[in-house]
Protein backbone atom coordinates (compact mmCIF):
# COMPACT_ATOMS: atom_id res chain seq x y z
CA UNK A 1 0.00 0.00 0.00
CA UNK A 2 1.04 3.45 -0.53
CA UNK A 3 0.81 4.08 3.28
CA UNK A 4 3.54 1.73 3.55
CA UNK A 5 6.03 3.61 1.69
CA UNK A 6 5.35 6.64 2.86
CA UNK A 7 6.21 5.51 6.27
CA UNK A 8 9.19 3.84 5.12
CA UNK A 9 9.84 6.79 3.63
CA UNK A 10 9.85 9.16 7.03
CA UNK A 11 12.75 6.66 7.69
CA UNK A 12 15.14 9.10 6.11
CA UNK A 13 14.85 11.83 8.16
CA UNK A 14 16.48 10.49 11.87
CA UNK A 15 19.06 9.16 9.28
CA UNK A 16 19.92 12.80 8.28
CA UNK A 17 20.14 13.41 12.11
CA UNK A 18 22.37 10.06 12.88
CA UNK A 19 24.86 11.70 10.75
CA UNK A 20 24.15 15.57 11.44
CA UNK A 21 22.87 15.62 15.24
CA UNK A 22 25.73 17.38 16.98
CA UNK A 23 25.37 15.21 20.30
CA UNK A 24 25.05 11.95 20.70
CA UNK A 25 21.85 12.17 22.46
CA UNK A 26 20.91 13.08 18.91
CA UNK A 27 21.75 10.09 17.42
CA UNK A 28 20.07 7.93 20.24
CA UNK A 29 16.66 9.94 20.35
CA UNK A 30 16.95 9.25 16.04
CA UNK A 31 17.41 5.14 16.77
CA UNK A 32 14.55 5.06 18.70
CA UNK A 33 12.38 6.51 16.38
CA UNK A 34 13.87 4.50 13.93
CA UNK A 35 12.96 1.50 15.59
CA UNK A 36 9.64 2.90 16.80
CA UNK A 37 8.53 3.31 12.87
CA UNK A 38 10.65 -0.23 12.26
CA UNK A 39 7.96 -1.87 14.17
CA UNK A 40 5.03 0.04 11.96
CA UNK A 41 6.55 -0.95 9.23
CA UNK A 42 6.51 -4.53 10.29
CA UNK A 43 2.71 -4.13 10.95
CA UNK A 44 2.01 -2.65 7.47
CA UNK A 45 4.13 -5.20 5.65
CA UNK A 46 2.35 -7.88 7.31
CA UNK A 47 -1.23 -6.48 6.18
CA UNK A 48 0.23 -6.03 2.52
CA UNK A 49 1.20 -9.01 2.29
CA UNK A 50 -2.05 -10.73 3.78
CA UNK A 51 -0.59 -12.58 6.83
CA UNK A 52 -0.88 -10.01 9.80
CA UNK A 53 -0.94 -13.05 12.31
CA UNK A 54 2.87 -13.85 11.60
CA UNK A 55 4.44 -10.24 11.82
CA UNK A 56 1.91 -8.97 14.08
CA UNK A 57 4.12 -12.06 16.48
CA UNK A 58 7.27 -10.59 15.03
CA UNK A 59 6.41 -7.09 15.40
CA UNK A 60 5.33 -7.58 19.60
CA UNK A 61 9.23 -9.17 20.08
CA UNK A 62 10.56 -6.63 18.11
CA UNK A 63 8.84 -4.06 20.05
CA UNK A 64 9.73 -5.28 23.81
CA UNK A 65 13.21 -5.38 22.44
CA UNK A 66 13.54 -2.05 21.06
CA UNK A 67 12.54 -0.85 24.54
CA UNK A 68 16.24 -1.94 26.01
CA UNK A 69 19.20 0.32 24.20
CA UNK A 70 18.17 3.90 24.73
CA UNK A 71 16.81 2.71 28.35
CA UNK A 72 20.48 0.83 28.54
CA UNK A 73 22.41 4.14 27.04
CA UNK A 74 20.71 7.12 28.70
CA UNK A 75 21.47 4.68 32.66
CA UNK A 76 25.43 4.51 31.30
CA UNK A 77 25.11 8.51 30.76
CA UNK A 78 23.13 9.27 33.84
CA UNK A 79 25.65 7.27 36.16
CA UNK A 80 29.18 7.79 34.04
CA UNK A 81 31.75 5.45 34.22
CA UNK A 82 30.63 4.30 37.90
CA UNK A 83 27.95 1.91 35.91
CA UNK B 1 -15.72 0.64 8.42
CA UNK B 2 -12.58 0.86 5.69
CA UNK B 3 -13.05 4.59 5.75
CA UNK B 4 -12.86 4.65 9.55
CA UNK B 5 -9.61 2.58 9.05
CA UNK B 6 -8.32 5.02 5.80
CA UNK B 7 -8.84 8.29 8.04
CA UNK B 8 -7.31 7.40 10.87
CA UNK B 9 -4.28 6.06 9.43
CA UNK B 10 -4.19 9.33 7.59
CA UNK B 11 -3.99 11.00 10.70
CA UNK B 12 -1.74 8.89 11.83
CA UNK B 13 0.99 9.10 9.10
CA UNK B 14 0.62 12.62 9.10
CA UNK B 15 1.89 12.75 12.64
CA UNK B 16 4.75 10.48 12.05
CA UNK B 17 5.46 12.86 8.68
CA UNK B 18 5.42 15.60 11.13
CA UNK B 19 7.94 14.04 13.49
CA UNK B 20 10.03 13.35 10.82
CA UNK B 21 10.15 16.94 9.57
CA UNK B 22 10.38 18.26 13.24
CA UNK B 23 13.88 16.14 13.54
CA UNK B 24 15.46 17.72 10.82
CA UNK B 25 14.44 21.40 11.26
CA UNK B 26 14.37 22.20 14.72
CA UNK B 27 17.19 23.97 15.84
CA UNK B 28 17.65 22.39 19.97
CA UNK B 29 17.73 18.72 21.23
CA UNK B 30 15.31 19.16 23.24
CA UNK B 31 12.60 20.23 20.99
CA UNK B 32 13.55 17.49 19.37
CA UNK B 33 13.15 15.23 21.67
CA UNK B 34 9.38 16.92 22.04
CA UNK B 35 9.35 15.89 18.64
CA UNK B 36 10.07 12.19 18.86
CA UNK B 37 8.30 11.95 22.41
CA UNK B 38 4.82 13.33 21.58
CA UNK B 39 4.13 13.28 17.94
CA UNK B 40 5.76 9.93 16.62
CA UNK B 41 3.83 8.39 19.40
CA UNK B 42 0.64 9.44 18.58
CA UNK B 43 1.58 8.60 15.12
CA UNK B 44 2.14 5.03 15.89
CA UNK B 45 -1.45 5.34 18.18
CA UNK B 46 -3.27 6.21 15.36
CA UNK B 47 -1.80 4.06 12.52
CA UNK B 48 -2.49 0.77 15.06
CA UNK B 49 -5.80 2.13 15.48
CA UNK B 50 -6.46 2.54 11.96
CA UNK B 51 -4.94 -1.19 10.73
CA UNK B 52 -7.17 -3.25 13.72
CA UNK B 53 -10.35 -1.38 12.11
CA UNK B 54 -9.06 -2.17 9.08
CA UNK B 55 -8.66 -6.05 10.19
CA UNK B 56 -11.81 -6.08 11.57
CA UNK B 57 -10.99 -6.63 15.36
CA UNK B 58 -9.52 -10.06 13.46
CA UNK B 59 -6.60 -12.14 13.70
CA UNK B 60 -3.67 -9.93 15.09
CA UNK B 61 -6.07 -7.58 17.50
CA UNK B 62 -4.51 -8.66 20.76
CA UNK B 63 -0.75 -8.64 19.32
CA UNK B 64 -1.55 -5.17 17.50
CA UNK B 65 -3.20 -3.68 20.89
CA UNK B 66 -0.53 -4.79 22.58
CA UNK B 67 2.09 -2.86 20.37
CA UNK B 68 0.02 -0.39 21.16
CA UNK B 69 0.01 -0.31 25.27
CA UNK B 70 3.93 -1.23 24.71
CA UNK B 71 4.84 2.10 22.15
CA UNK B 72 2.83 4.56 24.66
CA UNK B 73 4.67 3.59 27.54
CA UNK B 74 7.61 2.68 26.38
CA UNK B 75 8.49 5.52 23.37
CA UNK B 76 8.04 8.19 25.68
CA UNK B 77 9.91 6.83 28.79
CA UNK B 78 13.34 6.32 26.55
CA UNK B 79 13.03 9.62 25.23
CA UNK B 80 12.62 10.70 28.73
CA UNK B 81 15.83 9.08 30.36
CA UNK B 82 17.64 10.58 27.60
CA UNK B 83 16.90 13.90 27.40
CA UNK B 84 17.48 14.02 31.68
CA UNK B 85 20.65 12.08 30.68
CA UNK B 86 21.73 15.29 28.51
CA UNK B 87 20.37 17.40 31.26
CA UNK B 88 22.91 15.89 33.96
CA UNK B 89 25.56 16.26 31.32
CA UNK B 90 24.73 19.86 30.73
CA UNK B 91 23.55 20.27 27.38
CA UNK B 92 22.12 24.04 27.32
CA UNK B 93 19.25 25.29 25.84
CA UNK B 94 19.56 27.15 22.64
CA UNK B 95 15.44 28.46 22.50
CA UNK B 96 15.71 32.26 20.93
CA UNK B 97 14.67 34.29 23.81
CA UNK B 98 16.98 32.37 26.15
CA UNK B 99 19.81 35.16 26.84
CA UNK B 100 22.27 32.46 27.62
CA UNK B 101 25.73 33.18 29.48
CA UNK B 102 27.20 36.36 31.10
CA UNK B 103 27.68 37.77 27.54
CA UNK B 104 24.46 37.65 27.13
CA UNK B 105 24.86 35.18 23.94
CA UNK B 106 22.81 31.85 23.95
CA UNK B 107 24.23 28.42 23.41
CA UNK B 108 25.05 26.98 20.24
CA UNK B 109 22.87 23.82 19.54
CA UNK B 110 25.29 20.70 21.46
CA UNK B 111 26.95 23.18 23.64
CA UNK B 112 27.67 21.86 27.47
CA UNK B 113 27.52 24.44 30.09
Amino acid sequence: MAVTIVVALTIIAPIIRIARGPTVFDRLISAAQITATSVLLLLLIGVSFGRIDLFADIAVTYALLAFLAPVALARYFQLGDRQ
Amino acid sequence: MTVIAVILICVGVAFLVTSAIGLIRLPDFYLRAHAVAKAETIGIFFVLAGLIVHERFGTGTAQMLLIMALALVTTPTAVHALADAARRTSLATNERDDHGDDLGRPAEDGERR
